[in-house]
């Protein structure tokens, strides 16, 4: 009996080392994943479209070249003195184990939250390709990480955690996307949003290779008054570029509005006209610098405005005008920071370097602004008259 | 030690030999790892039947357990999941008297059925697995026909592991 005993005990443990813990997920052709996700076209009608993930070489984890994730983190938030927040990330959340059924030769996401983390993770091979056919993910290392239903802890004496949000965290190059309990899309799904938040690294990744020894020179220096407003330009232009590069990737001008409800998306249509200005943030007469709305504002003026361009060159002209602005602009924000003010006159005219305007397009342009200098330059050059002179409502 | 062991051997009915089958219905819960990863583990409550054919320490038969994963998400965009899993069995017992502790490791096929919810469109698919478990328990026969076993086992399938627990209401059909 005891002999027979040790077989069965032997025979257990076969069974469970031998078809133990060896993934199930084999990848099919070319070490690709064909999985069936969430997918939205380009007028925003979401539908479940089966794709093909390139990048992923591990379907449990959904870890590959392209993005690593985790989940389930948690950062905390304190407002300092001078108004800006600080972030620190206490929890770094686990590396996820996605489940799956296999339905021939797909891989079905077995529950909603693989299915988010799928979905993510193809947005994010599409939108690095849409990126490289414009050289615009010069200066970003990958894989890059994705830290997804990460808690957000304010530390304001109440605790409360942010969500419905996401966020690029430059100082740790992490992509931060907070819990989601609307009634819409989540955002780990809505190609737009992340395009958006991809654009706010390649633009953070110029900003180190032109200006960062620069700014390191200038320190903390922002209750001077014109570098007060040179930055908050500069984060409107951050914030504008990254809504036009959400709808240039998902053709959608709303995109925001499949995921969110927020007060402050709600000026965020980049097909509804918005003006373009110069003010918005100054120094107190404590000298503290106040930016009005943290730049959305002109960010939604830059936004509308090249879209504008969309519709006279198509995307992929004005996807172009914006990438070589990025590094005129920066070079320019370099020098100039601490000097002059960097204002519309100075930054529309880096648009149309290499694609001058059509007299079309600078009558809407004219539409856009009250500040005549901000397209005098350019719009002049091309028809060799008098410039367009005021605003037209 | 020996005349603690001697007292449950007497107690349990001593070594006999003995041929029999046991069938009921299972109730329980069972435990599984979430996409998540880590430890998070989520628990949904299952049933279904088991059948063992008993033969002196030796019992062995198939089980049948079935539980649902409520749709999780949100109104727009949800997946929920229903699950069943059958799989042939074999236990050994210690003892063979009333109450008589166990262990068993068992392997089958677990058939998972995947909904997804997104706007008005609705998918259903399905997909199975190879599910293996080892576990242990106890078995009690409490009166000439009728028993109860508890069992709790560890499994796995796939990149999935879990705890289940359950509690067979069986008898021991006489021919």
């Amino acid at each position: 009996m005891k002999s027979v005993f040790q077989i069965f005990l032997m025979s257990f443990w076969a069974l469970f080392c031998a078809l133990g813990c060896s993934s199930t997920f084999e990848p099919g052709a070319g070490g690709t994943y064909k999985v069936r996700i969430p997918i939205s076209d380009r007028a925003g009608h979401y539908h479940l479209e089966t794709v093909t993930l390139t990048s992923v070489t591990n379907l449990s984890s959904l870890s590959g070249s392209v993005v690593n994730l985790r989940v389930n983190g948690q950062t905390q938030e304190h407002l300092q003195s001078n108004g800006m927040k600080q972030v620190w990330i206490t929890n770094m959340g686990t590396v996820p184990t996605a489940h799956f059924i296999k339905s021939g030769d797909v891989y079905i996401p077995a529950d909603h939250e693989t299915s988010v983390m799928t979905t993510l993770v193809y947005q994010f091979e599409q939108i690095k390709s849409f990126y490289d056919k414009y050289n615009g993910n010069s200066g970003l290392s990958f894989p890059r990480t994705a830290l997804l239903n990460m808690r957000r802890v304010i530390s304001d004496g109440t605790n409360r955690e942010a969500r419905n949000n996401v966020e690029y965290v430059a100082g740790l190059d992490f992509f931060v996307i907070q819990p989601y309990d609307q009634d819409l899309m989540p955002i780990p799904t809505n190609g737009g949003i992340l395009a958006h938040e991809w654009w706010h690294s390649a633009f953070e990744a110029k900003r180190k290779f032109y200006a960062e020894t620069r700014e390191n020179a200038l320190g903390n220096t922002q209750t001077n008054r014109l570098i007060c407003r040179n930055y908050y330009q500069y984060s409107g232009l951050n914030e504008g570029i990254a809504d036009y590069f959400g709808y240039a990737y998902s053709g959608h001008t709303f995109f925001g509005a499949d995921s969110l409800n927020s007060a402050y998306i709600s000026n965020r249509d980049l097909s509804d006209p918005k003006s373009l200005t110069d003010e918005g943030a100054d120094t107190d007469e404590a000298g503290v610098c106040k930016a009005k709305d943290e730049g959305y504002s002109l960010g939604a003026g830059i936004g509308h405005f090249l879209y504008v361009l969309s519709e006279d060159w198509g995307i992929d002209e004005a996807t172009k005008a914006a990438f070589n602005f990025l590094n005129m602009y920066m070079r320019l924000y370099n020098t100039d920071v601490d000097k002059t003010f960097i204002g519309l006159k100075r930054i529309l005219p880096l648009f149309f370097e290499n694609h001058p305007p059509s007299a079309a397009l600078c009558e809407k342009i004219q539409k856009l602004t009250s500040i005549p200098e901000a397209y005098s330059g350019f719009c002049l050059k091309l028809s060799d008259s008098k410039p367009l002179e005021g605003k037209n409502k | 030690m020996k005349t603690v062991l001697i007292a449950i051997l007497l107690w349990s009915g001593g070594a006999r030999a003995e041929s029999a089958l046991f069938v009921g219905p299972i109730f329980g819960e069972t435990s599984y790892s979430t996409s998540s990863g880590g430890t998070n583990r989520d628990s949904q409550s299952s049933y279904g039947g088991e059948g063992l054919y008993v033969w002196n320490n030796w019992m062995g038969g198939l089980s049948y357990s079935e539980y649902s994963v409520a749709p999780t998400g949100n109104s727009t965009f949800n997946v929920g999941q229903d699950d069943k899993d059958i799989e042939a069995e074999i236990k050994y017992r210690f003892l063979m008297g009333p109450l008589s502790p166990f262990i068993g490791l068992g392997a089958g096929t677990l058939i998972q059925t995947v909904k997804t919810s997104l706007f008005e469109a609705n998918e259903s698919d399905q997909g199975d697995f190879f599910i293996k478990e080892v576990g242990g328990g106890v078995l009690w026969k409490f009166m000439s026909n009728f028993g109860v076993s508890a069992t709790a086992e560890y499994y796995q399938y796939s990149n999935v592991t879990g705890f289940k627990y359950y509690i067979t209401l069986g008898f021991f059909p006489v021919f």
